[in-house]
């Protein structure tokens, strides 16, 4: 592109609505330059005209504006509103269902809840029904002679139920295992107390249980025992402890999963 | 219309009007409708001044204007005063604009110009009847050819030939710098004597 050629398009680009004559001279020689110029001014022409075109107020009162905000505000406060609505609905529903769950169902849990716990911890629960002492209560079952490592183990282990209910202050023994030689008579007295022979047959001495006896048929557990079979009425009362469901072939009355939790 | 712009106006002294833009948006942005009507009152004519170069159809003009404010007002938490409240406004009433543009294509309509209003907006005092049938005729020539620019471009002519603006606002409505915008209206330009060349050359306007 030659000098002038180049300095027309500078021209152009820049929207100038005049030539230098000295460009003047060479548009009327050169064709190119020519027709872009007369397209620049074709083009600056149809672009005052469209300029000049008066463009109309806008009629667009602020009412409507606000009146399609607050729609807009309406439309979006809705779902929220409704989501917490959903929201406590279901948590209402969800409590009926597990009151109405609650109100029908029958307590067979107790029965479960004894069956996982220890002898000791179940004989507990029924004394504290009956509101007598439970120091007054010894659990009868038959334990094997203790050999001294055992009645040495036995000594260390913790038994915090029995010892809070009783309140009796931790005996040396229990206390601490770094001296074994004094623990071990105190031990042996105190397994010898707790675990006796068992004596199913024997009848109870009724000086220790001055209540039990007239005591009308109660609740152990919250199972009353009215529900179930008493072998002898007189002396001896066994409450069946059922392990695994009721379909299941060990649910049976007199199965050897049966356990006694009480006898007097 | 005068009724509208008088209550409008009667309106709009619950905000004191010495505030700047920014302020004013801060303002709307905590709730505050008056706030929000003053912003609406500065820019309601401008906006539809540009949208009105882009569709040239006064109800749609109107509805693009309401849209934007509406969607501006909604929007008005994502606006980080990096930009003239007024160029963030005017990008949305483009972006809107556009979206127009092609829904309009898709239907294949043909956006005519309404007689009525033709003859409203002709000037009164125009000196010879001739010149103004010509004026008119480089207005149509004008916006068919706009009309047949892609969105890019016809966005560059109205915001730099039209309406006149500088090439920085016109680099932070597009986001993009003064250099890449200069460079962009050159394109435009040169694609919009394109399409005008044989629309002038139909009207005997070119040789």
């Amino acid at each position: 592109m030659r000098r002038p050629c180049r300095e027309v398009q500078q021209y152009i680009a820049s929207g100038a609505s005049e030539l230098p004559s000295a460009l003047h001279a060479h548009i009327a020689q050169c064709a190119k330059c020519q027709r872009a110029w007369r397209l620049e001014q074709a083009y600056q022409q149809s672009l005052n005209a469209a300029r000049s075109e008066p463009v109309p107020a806008c009629d667009l009162p602020w009412a409507r504006i606000q009146a399609r905000l607050a729609e807009q505000k309406a439309v979006e406060r809705a779902p929220v509103w409704r989501r917490y609505a959903y929201a406590g609905g279901f948590a209402v529903a969800l409590l009926a269902a597990s009151l109405a769950w609650l109100a029908r169902t029958p307590r067979v849990d107790a029965p479960a809840l004894v069956a996982t716990q220890p002898p000791v911890a179940q004989e507990d629960l029924s004394l504290r029904a009956l509101g007598l002492p439970p120091a007054a209560f010894i659990t009868e079952r038959p334990v094997p002679p203790a050999t001294p490592k055992q009645v040495a183990s036995a000594s260390s282990k913790q038994r915090p139920t029995r010892r809070a209910q009783t309140g009796a202050p931790a005996t040396p023994a229990q206390k601490t295992d770094s001296r074994p030689d004094e623990a071990k008579p105190v031990a042996q007295a105190t397994i010898a107390a707790e675990y006796r022979p068992p004596t199913l047959t024997e009848p109870p001495a009724e000086a220790s249980f001055p209540t039990a006896l007239n005591a009308e048929p109660f609740t152990i557990a919250s199972l009353p025992l009215s529900q179930y079979e008493l072998y002898d009425s007189q002396q001896v009362e066994y409450l069946p402890i059922r392990y695994g469901t009721p379909s299941s072939d060990s649910h049976n009355e007199g199965n050897q999963n049966d356990a006694i939790i009480c006898s007097f | 219309m005068d009724r509208a712009l008088a209550m409008d106006n009667l309106y709009a002294g619950a905000v004191d009007r010495t505030l700047t833009d920014e302020q004013l948006a801060a303002k709307a942005r905590a709730g505050d409708s008056a706030a929000m009507e003053e912003l609406y009152l500065r820019y309601r004519q401008p906006i539809f001044r540009l949208v009105y170069r882009s569709t040239r159809n006064i109800d749609e003009a109107e509805d693009i204007v309401q849209d934007v404010f509406l969607k501006a007002f909604e929007r008005l938490h994502t606006f980080r005063e990096q930009s003239r409240f007024s160029t963030w406004l005017m990008r949305i009433a483009l972006n809107l604009c556009t979206d127009r543009a092609r829904m309009r294509q898709r239907r294949q309509e043909l956006l005519e110009r309404e007689a009525d209003h033709k003859l409203a907006w002709s000037h009164p005092d125009a000196p010879d009847p001739i010149e103004t049938t010509r004026q008119n005729a480089f207005q149509e020539a004008f916006y068919t050819a706009l009309n047949q620019l892609p969105d890019h471009h016809r966005q560059l002519i109205i915001l730099r030939d039209l309406e006149e603006m500088e090439y920085e606002d016109i680099a932070q409505i597009m986001g993009v710098s003064v250099g890449a915008i200069k460079l962009r209206v050159m394109r435009a330009r040169r694609a919009f004597k394109t399409k005008l060349e044989p629309l002038l050359r139909a009207i005997g306007e070119l040789e």
